[in-house]
Parts: structure tokens; C-alpha cells; sequence
């Protein structure tokens, strides 16, 4: 009997072509235009290109070397000759940003830079040639010479400015800047110590002579401690695998909604009543359409994974694993689907159904992350996600495509499994109290 | 007995529904359940097919409890809505096969009574067509065959000819006689009077939720005291000859009209009034023409609630 119950709810599901375009070709057209629209979010694959950054000089190098040799000059007396000439060999900071950390093979691997003025730089960035500005403030050779010669210090400050199509390049700019800077202020550490110290031993020509011998030791190596790897035994998420998940995750919720309208819909056209008159319960009638979400939800998914596949060159490493998240992930949209479809039957009206798919298929699309990476968004929501299907979908596909060994993989089956139980069985509660109320006529 | 209700009682909330109906249906008989909307028919129907539990009273199908359990009847019974019940993205033919499927048939069975139910309501070129596609008598059509395919002893059906063209229409009223002859018990439903006067050989009448005559059409207009009324028109004055039509055997009652014409009202049902006809023309009166107007469930209705079938 289900599968007569079966065969014809697929009949219904089959006829109804604007029903199946949503299904199948909305999440491959979304999947796609996601894909392309938001690459820029995402790693690519392979080899990595430097990131295009502009650099907007905002200090006069010369002008701020002599304010500082005016300050330091009534304190220097002889050595103020050795230091002018440090100007521009150990303490040229001009030349070390520039010439050898930026200029630093592994530092060049990562961001290319050109420098611009900020009108220039703006523009760039505006047209996406450069997907982040550093501006040196003014400020940036005085304060630095001050900070790394004499007692005290001036707080400087780098801005960087980002374009919001290209997050995580911007973060990547940020983390290398923040390097090179992290280790100038561990020198500084370095030469207060020396000048606190030394003061008490050396005269200050001397002390002063040998400070730049102190500051030349690490600065140059601060690239080293910038590099951009990945976990060993991942792969990268690129924009394609992620959306293809993403919106996977969330149209198979829209197969939740369409089953959450199918029993009211057949309660409307009387054919419940006349397969209840021929001894069908509710529940069977349930139980054949909790089949047909299965295959709706297979048949979506499998097609949405064979087009990132072989359109999108998502590379799928294991098709079991595939496969049998798949299957689970139908089995808890089923689950899903006839709760909804029993809310919707015991109100009388579609409005529960509405709901779910106007409403809470979106919210679960925010929370769950299938519109954005959760990554990007508040802590709070890397929470939230596991209080939507697509978000537990989501990460079982992530990690399937990580190649997750079958016992952590096992637990989000588990999880999916039950979801599927818990609101089966409240559909069962509710559909079984229905069906005496129908009966008895006090609905 | 097929259905037997005793003080069957149907509420919902305050509202009573049906109240305390008693009602017997023979097997094999046509019978028609008759009453404008509201007066509770869709409700007992409803209760005899097992989809509302009655709130008292007791319902038998062959003998057999069927409140208490409904699966007596469940095998037996076919069900025509009042409306289409049928799934409108598939052919007249993928509804047939799932419905029948419903009932336990399959392979072979199945197809063939498909085929022979799609031969009885006369859409069988057609049947591999949407639903969607068929005109409202070729719904209605299907939606009668659906409840045919299990060759149910007992068949119901609620209004079943609401809104379609005068062929179809015939046509369902041609099936559901055939049925009566193969001795398929049939309950239908309607607030056409005349359909039921032309298919049904027993009549419940209904009103406001409670049972207000039942019988044969020829007892109830019996019952009502509604009569066969015959006017006549003569070639001449007929004011001063009126005492032999008075006198007449079946004449109960004679008015006239005008100088040429008159009323005269007939007792008795069949064709009494026939007989009333040949007496006048024995008489050698110069009668000229005549009109029957024979009594019908829509005047026993009247004459029982004072009010029409439709209003």
C-alpha cells in the first residue's frame, strides 16, 4: 500500500513542473552565481597569487629625519656625524619597509605592492586593481627613529583599508603588516633594555654608535613569521564547493515546505477523505509522502553535486560518503517536512506552511550559513547554526568534502537521524489526534 | 436490511446537525436522500461512510456495528463527493489505477476494471488525459468511476451532479439506474427533486437536521395529500353540466375555472388520471384539450416544510 501511496505522490511531484524548477534548477542557478559573485571571499584552489595592495606614503622622509636630528642633536655631540650617516644605512626605516621586507621573497609570494598617491590608491580599490591600502602615516620615519633611539616612545599608527569584496585578503594584509610591526616592537623591547642598561656603563656617543647594531638583528625576518598555510589533510573551501553546499543545505528545506503543504492540499481536494473512507489512515498517507520528500531531497542533491562536479570542477573525493550523507540529510528533511505538513493540517490552513517557507527557510539560511560563510559573522552564530538542518547539512558536507573519517562523520548522521525521529514522532502525536477529531467532529 | 440508523444524532458544538434520525435502506434499492442545503444530508452521509463518528445513536451496515467498527462497512463502500475528489495533475487514468490500488486491487484486476469502469461513465478515449484537461461533466464522470472500481455493495453520493451540462448529467443518472439493476444499493443525495423522482425508489426527506417523511414517491405524495390535477377546456359552456364529472370514480374535486373550463382533482397515484380522462370523453362532453399536472416531491416538500427545495 505505501508504495501505491508512493508511486502517486510522485505522479503529483513529476506534474508539477514549476514546483520541480524551484527544486532542481534554483539552487544550480544560485550555486552558480554565488560561486562567481562571492569568489572573491574565498581561497582559490592551487597555486596563490600575490594580493594587490596600494601603499599611500602620507610623511615626508626627508623633513621628519631632520626634525629628528634637530631633537637629538644637542645630545649627540661626536656622534652625531655617525649618526646622520645611520640615516640611511641601519636605520634607513624607509628603506627596510621597502627595500627588504616588502622586497622579502616570501613577503612578495603573498602581496605585491605599488605605491600610489591616496587619490590613486582609492580609485584602485574602487576598480578592484588592489584589493587593500596600506597607508604610512605621517609621522612614520620620526616616530619610528624616536621609538628606536631614544627613551621614549610614540604610538604610530598603520591604517589599512580593505575592500569589502575581499575579506580575507584584506585579513591576510593585515596579519603580515601586523608582523612586520609585531617584531620592530620587540626591538624596541630590545633597545630600551640596551639604552636603560648601557646608560650606566658606556658614554652616550658610544651607547649611541652601537644601538644600531642592536635594531638590525631581526627586522628583516619578520616575513617569516607571516605564512598562510592549511591544516595538514585539508583542502581549501573555494567559493563553488562552498555555495554548492550552501545551497544544497537550503533547498532541500524548500522540499520541506512543499511536503508541509501536501496533506491540508489533499485534505482540500477530498482525497484524503475518500482514501480515509477506503481504510487508508492519515499516517500511511504520511508515511508515502515522507518517501517521496526522500527521493525529491536525493534527486536535488545528487543532481546539485554531479553539476558542481562537473561544471564547477568541485572536486568530490568520496562518492559513498556523498551518498550516504545524502541519505540522511533527506531522511531529516523528511522528518522536518511532515511536522510542518501536520502543523499545517491541524491549523486548517496554510499559513504554518507559509511561514516556514517564507519565513524560516531564510532565517535557517542566515543561521545555518547558506547565504554566508558563518565565519564572517558573530561568534554566536557558529552556535546557531546547529539549531538549523541546512547548518548541520552544511558542515556534513564541508567535512565530507575534507574526507572525514566515517566516526566523525557518523555523529552528524546521527544528529540528522535524530531530527528525522523527534519530529516524526511528534507528527505521529498530532496526526493520530487529528484524525480521531476529524472522525469524532469536534475539529 | 443494508443501513439501518436508529435515533442517529450528529453535533458540532451546540450546533446539531442531524437529530436523532431513524432510517432503514433495503439492498439493492436506489434511494434518494432529499432536502435543501443545511437540512443535514452531507452530515449522515458523512456518518455512513465512516468519516464522522456520530455523537449518539446507533448505524448498522449488514447487521454489523459499524460506529464501533468501522471496517464493516470500509470494504463495501464506494463514495462520491459532493465535490471533485481527485488529484488534477494526473490522468483519469493514473486516478483510477491509485484509488483502485486503495481498495486492494492490482495488476490485471486492476486494468481491467479500469477499462470497464471507464467503458460504464463513457470516458474511456480520453483517459489517458489530465484531469485538468476534461470538461466539469468528464470530472464528475471520473469522480463516479472512482468509487466503481472495487464494485462496492453499497454506493453513496452527494450531489453528484452539481454543475454540469445536460449529457453528462443524463448520463450519470443512466449509471447510477444501471447500478440499481445490477442490485447495487445506491444512496444518493441531491436537491434536484427531479432527478431524484426519475432514479430514486425510495425517498428520505430531510430538513433542518431531522427525518420528515420517507417512503415510495407515490406514498409520499400520498402522504402529503397532493393530487394529480387535470384542467380541461370544452367547445362549449360546461357550468351547467358538472354534476356527472362530480359524480366521476379517482374525481375528488371539480372547479370551475370559466364558462369552457375547468379543474379536476384526481385521487389515488398511477394512472387514475387516465382513467378520469376516458370517463369524460365517454360522456360525450366536447372536450377540446387537456393538461396534467401530476404532483411531485417539490410540491411534497412544500407541502411538509412550507418552503421550496431550493430556497
Amino acid at each position: 500500500m505505501l508504495l501505491k501511496l508512493y508511486k502517486k505522490d510522485m505522479a503529483v511531484l513529476l506534474s508539477d513542473k514549476k514546483g520541480l524548477f524551484i527544486f532542481i534548477l534554483m539552487p544550480i542557478v544560485l550555486t552558480t552565481i554565488l560561486s562567481f559573485a562571492l569568489s572573491g571571499n574565498f581561497g582559490e584552489p592551487g597555486v596563490m597569487s600575490p594580493i594587490e595592495v596600494a601603499i599611500v606614503k602620507s610623511y615626508d622622509k626627508e623633513a621628519e629625519s631632520n626634525a629628528y636630528l634637530d631633537m637629538v642633536s644637542p645630545y649627540m655631540g661626536e656622534g652625531l656625524a655617525s649618526l646622520k650617516a645611520s640615516l640611511n644605512t641601519e636605520l634607513d626605516f624607509e628603506g627596510l619597509f621597502f627595500n627588504t621586507f616588502l622586497e622579502n621573497e616570501e613577503v612578495k609570494a603573498m602581496i605585491s605592492t605599488e605605491v600610489m598617491s591616496e587619490d590613486e590608491a582609492l580609485q584602485a580599490l574602487e576598480e578592484k586593481s588592489v584589493k587593500a591600502i596600506i597607508e604610512l602615516p605621517k609621522g612614520f620615519i620620526k616616530d619610528q627613529l624616536i621609538n628606536y633611539t631614544l627613551p621614549n616612545r610614540n604610538e604610530m599608527t598603520i591604517r589599512i583599508v580593505r575592500h569589502p569584496d575581499y575579506g580575507y585578503s584584506g585579513d591576510i594584509v593585515e596579519s603580515i603588516i601586523n608582523s612586520y610591526f609585531e617584531t620592530l616592537n620587540k626591538q624596541i623591547v630590545n633597545k630600551n633594555t640596551y639604552l636603560s642598561v648601557g646608560s650606566g656603563y658606556l658614554d652616550q656617543a658610544t651607547l649611541m654608535a652601537s644601538l644600531s647594531e642592536i635594531m638590525s638583528s631581526e627586522a628583516v625576518s619578520s616575513s617569516e613569521k607571516v605564512t598562510r598555510t592549511l591544516v595538514p589533510g585539508k583542502r581549501l573551501i573555494d567559493s563553488p564547493t562552498y555555495y554548492s553546499i550552501a545551497m544544497m543545505g537550503m533547498f532541500i528545506l524548500y522540499s520541506a515546505g512543499y511536503m508541509g503543504r501536501e496533506l491540508l492540499r489533499e485534505k482540500r481536494l477530498l482525497t484524503l477523505d475518500r482514501a480515509s473512507v477506503a481504510g487508508i489512515s492519515y499516517i500511511k498517507v504520511l508515511a508515502g509522502k515522507f518517501l517521496m520528500t526522500i527521493t525529491l531531497c536525493v534527486i536535488q542533491m545528487s543532481l546539485l553535486i554531479l553539476y558542481a562536479k562537473f561544471a564547477l570542477g568541485v572536486e568530490w573525493l568520496n562518492p559513498l560518503k556523498i551518498l550516504v550523507g545524502i541519505f540522511f540529510s533527506a531522511v531529516a528533511v523528511s522528518g522536518v517536512g511532515v511536522f510542518v505538513s501536520a502543523l499545517t493540517l491541524t491549523s486548517e490552513n496554510y499559513r504554518v506552511a507559509n511561514i516556514f517557507e517564507n519565513l524560516l527557510i531564510h532565517l535557517f539560511a542566515l543561521f545555518g550559513g547558506s547565504y554566508i560563510p558563518l565565519d564572517v559573522l558573530p561568534k554566536i552564530f557558529m552556535t546557531l547554526k546547529y539549531f538549523a538542518l541546512n547548518g548541520i547539512v552544511i558542515d556534513l558536507f564541508l567535512n565530507t568534502y575534507q574526507d572525514a573519517d566515517w566516526r566523525k562523520l557518523g555523529l552528524y548522521y546521527l544528529s540528522l537521524v535524530g531530527i528525522s525521529v523527534f519530529f516524526s514522532i511528534l507528527t505521529v502525536l498530532m496526526i493520530k489526534r487529528k484524525e480521531v477529531f476529524t472522525y469524532e467532529g469536534t475539529h | 436490511m443494508m443501513i439501518v440508523a436508529e435515533k442517529l444524532t450528529k453535533k458540532f458544538g451546540d450546533f446539531t446537525a442531524v437529530d436523532a434520525i431513524d432510517l432503514s435502506i433495503e439492498k439493492g434499492k436506489i434511494v434518494g436522500l432529499l432536502g435543501p442545503n443545511g437540512a443535514g444530508k452531507s452530515t449522515t452521509i458523512s456518518m455512513i461512510s465512516t468519516l464522522y463518528k456520530p455523537t449518539s445513536g446507533r448505524l448498522f451496515f449488514e447487521g454489523n456495528d459499524i460506529i464501533k467498527s468501522p471496517k464493516w462497512i470500509k470494504p463495501h463502500l464506494g463514495y462520491v463527493p459532493q465535490e471533485l475528489a481527485l488529484y488534477d495533475s494526473l490522468s483519469g487514468y493514473e486516478n483510477l489505477k491509485y484509488f483502485g490500488g486503495l481498495y486492494g486491487l492490482s495488476g490485471t484486476a486492476l486494468k481491467k476494471r479500469v477499462d470497464e469502469v471507464s467503458r460504464v461513465i463513457g470516458i474511456d478515449e480520453r483517459l489517458k488525459d489530465r484531469v485538468s484537461e476534461y470538461s466539469g461533466g468528464m470530472k464528475r464522470r471520473i469522480n463516479i468511476g472512482v468509487a466503481l472500481l472495487h464494485e462496492p455493495k453499497l454506493i453513496i453520493m452527494d450531489e453528484p451532479t452539481v454543475g454540469i451540462d445536460p449529457q453528462s448529467r443524463n448520463h450519470i443518472l443512466e449509471t447510477v439506474k444501471s447500478l440499481g439493476e445490477q442490485g447495487i444499493t445506491v444512496i444518493y443525495t441531491s436537491h434536484y427533486m427531479e432527478e431524484v423522482e426519475a432514479i430514486c425508489q425510495d425517498v428520505w426527506i430531510m430538513d433542518h437536521g431531522k427525518m420528515i417523511a420517507n417512503g415510495t414517491q407515490e406514498a409520499l405524495i400520498e402522504q402529503a395529500g397532493i393530487h394529480t390535477a387535470i384542467r380541461m377546456k370544452f367547445d362549449s359552456q360546461i357550468k351547467d353540466r358538472l354534476d356527472p364529472l362530480r359524480k366521476l370514480n379517482h374525481a375528488m374535486a371539480v372547479d370551475l375555472i370559466s364558462d369552457d373550463e375547468l379543474v379536476v382533482l384526481v385521487n389515488g397515484g398511477g394512472n387514475t388520471h387516465k382513467e378520469v380522462i376516458k370517463s369524460v370523453m365517454e360522456l360525450n362532453y366536447d372536450l377540446t384539450s387537456f393538461d396534467i399536472t401530476r404532483p411531485n416531491l417539490e410540491q411534497v416538500f412544500l407541502k411538509l416544510t412550507g418552503r421550496g427545495l431550493r430556497d
